[in-house]
């Protein structure tokens, strides 16, 4: 092999590989990228210098060693992190003993696997689009490696390999479309320890949802039957936090024995369906209050029973991928109207002893003055909004007793300040009260009509249970900032600089971009990425196939490749079909069909000139005629910087040379 | 190589029993072919490489790990590798059928050497990578422009004199990528001579020339006499061009020796000594090649044969075809 064309391989095969790379460099260990790029540096440089590569056995033991650092990294060699640390470490060992096609094969194969998992990681129509790409590139360094050297022009590969995937296309969307998705796995993978968990946590102390709220991501996303809900009612429910230790409010462990509350509706009933991202947590929101929930889910390759107790959805698992799901919420509805049970009562009742004394004191002399529990409650609120209190991200921080700390002395914070001592407020006075975590908001799309919810929406907010009409939401920081509550989300008036999406409050061009774009990733994931059986099976209805299932996914299939086979083969045929020849070609060629009509057929490796000749040899006659034909012929096609007067002189006495012939043979 | 096939296991000699199996099969099927073979689709035979298999292998790992986690994105991206196999998979095919092969000639080699075929190959539009095969040689890619013709040679090594023969021919490419091959076979039936190799200069005598009239001149060997020039002529050995006088803007002459020209000297094979009839023919080669190489006239007489003598490179390959053919056994010749 040439040296220049070893080069162009390595650079070719190397190429594709790192940018096969690049969407893993987040979550790699640096030691992997490093190593990686390395290895590519080195191999290259030994290529140009001739350098002698490492054996083999020097690298099983290489590949031995970082097998064990990712173990010992991952605690495990299943599942995507360790697996994507494993392949990128595989690559650059390999690189450092590639010689043969072989070993670039096996590099492009990595390269294959890298884009699959990072499609793995992130389903996004761009990731696709680059993941692609990338394939493009690595089928095209495949390709340069397997043909002769002598038949790769630089730029050859690229058109083949392009060549190959876009033909391919029509084969791939048929297979898309039909080949059978399965529920369930074939093995558990553990969920990538990388990948950051967005979205609401288990427990809640002040601070963990001022950071969510800086977050523009989506949290999820609901299409409406019919009417929308009114902004005011767009709670969404997550989950209940019961316990609370001075500091930190828990979901009560033992929610499990609360069973059913019971709930009378009231008012309009709303029917939608939610979207909801990844949260990697189990919790599902749900427009408060829900009252018909899908015992199952089952969508891609992941089913599931749902369970709603207290009002909150669970998934039995994490939400690893996107789930969608349909509900029906009654907003108005009242909730335990007629009691609370003792156990309830004493848990969301209870205060941590000897904690936040001040506000136990104060809530006690309130509640004497106020009387009744829902005057109470209007005087704690009217405090709020009296005194100088302050909604602010960034809040002074608190000291030992935060609660205390809070209500008189800093007087400034987020909305999880204020429920947290709105609930030790209610409780101190008495009255059973709890904290709801979940969103608060929602903006219309109008390019695809649904409600777009965005991590800044997160909210906290409180539940009191009062004789008559059971569990009551209120939302002590409406109080203290109702724009929070109207615009669904944290604003710049509330916020400062810090609100997410500032420059979108103030461009409604910008706005409208920015909804066009979600609605179009919204479509590519309602359709793409959520495709399952469900609506495999109604694209068959669509298409008239009453066969059910498998059947009727087998006839698809065999009907789809079929076509595209027959699609596959007209292209192949026009792209391969007889290129007309130039004039020279097409006058040369009469000539010698007129020349073999004759009895004096070119034989099939005969050049003009030695076809000529035998011919002047054959028949003198024809000597003259023949001799200056091929001559012009020649220099017509074969001189380089050939003049239009040659080429007409050729074509001319082409023309001429049937007549000469039947002249010269009478 | 002999080695390797001893120490090939069961699998190897079953794979290769099998080969032949298949190979006579085809053979039975496509008949004999003579002169220029278009290749049908039904000739055409496809199977993956290893590397196509270890592609497969892949996307079948991408499918399942698609499937196990659900995703919709690594299907897509699994499909479409494998549409992009399945449109190489139909390249490579379409790459073979529908080309067309001529035989164009041979060039015989001197035993030891490898004897080359020469195919004209053609085909209505362009060809890429085609790779011919015989006998385990394989002859370097080619391919063939839109609506042109490529010449392909492949060798085929000769161990002894006399004829080698071609019968058959594995055409055979696996453009674009690698993961497939297609291959046909042709039967040419094609011959190439062999000529005796020419014994070593330092190990033979000088050759006992016999003049062609009646005694011998006497006159050594290379001091014949400048007689005058003439014009060139094809086959004409270049140290005998005067290139002076061309160089001086003349045409194309050649020196004229009396002596070369006017004592053709007979090469007999009674003259030469010893029992091996191959070496005494491989004496006689060299002998031939190098009154080709001085510009002597030269013949040549075996037993019955004659060859009257003559000169030029035709003339020399007439000899040298005597050689080659005398006295081989009759399924030889």
């Amino acid at each position: 092999m040439k040296p220049a064309a070893g080069i162009a391989r390595l650079l070719a095969t190397c190429g594709a590989l790192a940018l096969a790379l690049v969407p893993h460099v987040t979550h790699l260990p640096a030691w992997v990228s490093a190593a990686v790029l390395g290895a590519i540096i080195w191999r290259l440089a030994a290529e140009q210098r001739g350098w002698a590569l490492p054996p083999r056995s020097l690298g099983a033991a290489a590949a031995v060693v970082a097998t064990l650092a990712v173990f010992l990294r991952y605690r495990t060699l299943n599942g995507l992190d360790a697996g994507s640390a494993l392949l990128a470490i595989m690559a650059g060992l390999k690189l450092t003993e590639t010689r043969a096609p072989r070993d670039h094969a096996v590099l492009v194969f990595i390269g294959y696997f890298l884009c699959l998992a990072a499609l793995l990681y992130e389903q996004s129509f761009i990731r696709l689009a680059y993941s692609l790409l990338v394939a493009w590139l690595l089928t095209a360094a495949l390709a340069r490696v397997h043909r002769p050297v002598e038949a790769n022009t630089p730029v050859r590969p690229f058109r083949l390999a392009a060549r190959m995937l876009a033909f391919g296309v029509p084969l791939a969307v048929v297979l898309f479309l039909f080949v059978p998705r399965i529920e369930g796995r074939f093995w558990a993978v553990p969920a990538p320890v990388s990948r950051s968990t967005t979205g609401i946590g288990d427990q809640m102390s002040p601070g963990d949802i001022a950071e969510l709220s800086q977050s523009d991501e989506p949290a999820f996303r609901a299409w409406f039957q019919g009417a929308v809900v009114a902004p005011e009612l767009r709670y969404w429910r997550m989950l209940v936090l019961e316990e609370f230790d001075g500091r930190r409010w828990r979901r009560a462990i033992s929610v499990a024995d609360a069973g059913q509350p019971e709930v009378v509706p009231g008012g309009p009933s709303y029917t939608y369906r939610i979207a909801l991202e990844p949260t990697e947590r189990e919790w599902l929101p749900g427009l408060d209050t829900v009252v018909d929930w899908p015992e199952a889910i089952v969508a891609r390759g992941r089913s599931t029973q749902l369970a709603y107790f207290d009002r909150q959805l669970r998934d039995r698992r994490p939400v690893t991928n996107r789930l969608t799901y349909s509900l029906r919420s009654y907003p108005a509805a009242t909730v335990m109207p007629s009691a609370l049970p003792r156990d309830l009562a004493v848990r969301d009742l209870a205060l941590p002893p000897g904690r936040a004394p001040r506000a136990r004191e104060f809530a006690a002399g309130l509640r004497r003055a106020a009387g009744s529990d829902r005057a109470f409650i209007a005087r704690v609120l009217a405090n709020f909004r009296e005194q100088p209190f302050s909604y602010t991200l960034e809040p002074a921080p608190l000291g030992a007793e935060p609660v205390d700390d809070f209500l008189f002395r800093t007087r400034e914070g987020f909305c999880e300040h204020y429920a947290s001592a709105f609930a030790v407020l209610a409780r101190a006075a008495g009255i059973p009260a709890r904290v709801v975590v979940g969103y608060q908001g929602g903006e219309l799309n109008g390019y695809g009509d649904y409600l777009l919810v965005r991590q800044s929406s997160a909210h906290a907010w409180n539940e009191v249970w009062l004789t008559g009409s059971g569990w009551t939401r209120v939302d002590p920081t409406a109080a203290v900032a109702p724009e929070r509550v109207r615009r669904g989300q944290v604003t710049r008036e509330l916020a400062g600089e810090d609100a997410p999406g500032r420059l979108y409050a103030d461009f409604a061009w910008l706005r409208n971009i920015r909804s066009a774009w979600d609605a179009a990733r919204t479509a590519w994931d309602e359709n793409i990425v959520s495709f399952d059986p469900t609506r495999q099976a109604g694209l068959l209805a669509a298409l008239g196939l009453n066969a059910q299932g498998w059947q009727g996914l087998a006839i698809a299939l065999a009907v789809g490749v079929t076509l595209a086979s027959l699609v596959l083969g007209a292209w192949l045929a026009w792209e391969l079909r007889p290129r007309k020849r130039d004039a020279l070609e097409a006058a040369w060629a009469k000539v010698c069909a007129r020349l073999a009509r004759a009895g004096l057929p070119r034989a099939a490796a005969e050049g003009p000139v030695d076809y000529g000749r035998r011919i002047a040899r054959s028949q003198p006659a024809l000597a003259t005629p023949v001799s200056q034909l091929v001559d012009a012929y020649v220099v017509a096609r074969y001189l380089p910087g050939a003049l239009a007067a040659e080429r007409t002189r050729f074509l001319n006495l082409a023309r001429r040379f049937p007549r000469l012939l039947r002249q010269v043979r009478t | 190589m002999p080695v390797a096939k001893v120490a090939a296991g069961p699998w190897t000699a079953l794979k290769h029993a099998a080969g032949e199996r298949f190979v006579a099969w085809a053979r039975r099927r496509h008949g004999p072919d003579q002169g220029a073979v278009t290749i049908n689709r039904g000739r055409v035979y496809i199977l993956p490489t290893n590397l196509g298999f270890g592609y497969g292998a892949m996307l079948f790992a991408m499918l399942v790990a698609g499937l196990n986690y659900g995703n919709n994105l690594a299907l897509a991206f699994t499909f479409l590798l494998a549409a992009g196999g399945w449109v190489a998979m139909h390249q490579c095919h379409r790459n073979l059928a529908g080309l067309t092969i001529a035989p164009a000639g041979t060039r015989a080699p001197y035993a030891g050497e490898a004897a080359e075929f020469a195919f004209a190959l053609s085909a209505p539009y362009s060809r890429e990578d085609l790779v011919l095969r015989a006998e385990d040689r394989r002859a370097a890619a080619v391919s063939v422009p839109s609506g042109d013709a490529a010449t392909a040679r492949v060798q085929v090594p000769t161990v002894r004199r006399g004829r080698v023969h071609l019968s058959r021919l594995r055409i055979e490419s696996s453009f674009p990528l690698g993961l497939f091959v297609a291959w046909t076979w042709t039967h040419p039936e094609l011959d190439c001579l062999v000529y005796p190799r020419p014994a070593p200069r330092d190990r033979q005598g000088p050759p006992p020339a016999t003049e062609a009239g009646s005694a011998r001149d006497g006159r050594a060997r290379g001091e014949e006499d400048f007689a005058g020039l003439r014009s060139f002529r094809t086959g004409d050995p270049p140290r005998r061009i005067a290139w002076k006088a061309w160089a001086r803007g003349g045409e194309l002459v050649v020196k004229e020796f009396v002596g070369a020209a006017h004592t053709p000297v007979i090469f007999d094979l009674a003259e030469t000594r010893g029992q091996d009839l191959e070496a005494r023919l491989e004496r006689m080669a060299r002998w031939v090649v190098d009154a080709e190489e001085r510009g002597d006239r030269y013949g040549l007489r075996l037993e019955q044969a004659e060859v009257p003598p003559g000169a030029g490179l035709t003339h020399r390959n007439r000899c040298l075809a005597q050689l080659a053919t005398f006295r081989l056994p009759a399924e030889a010749r």
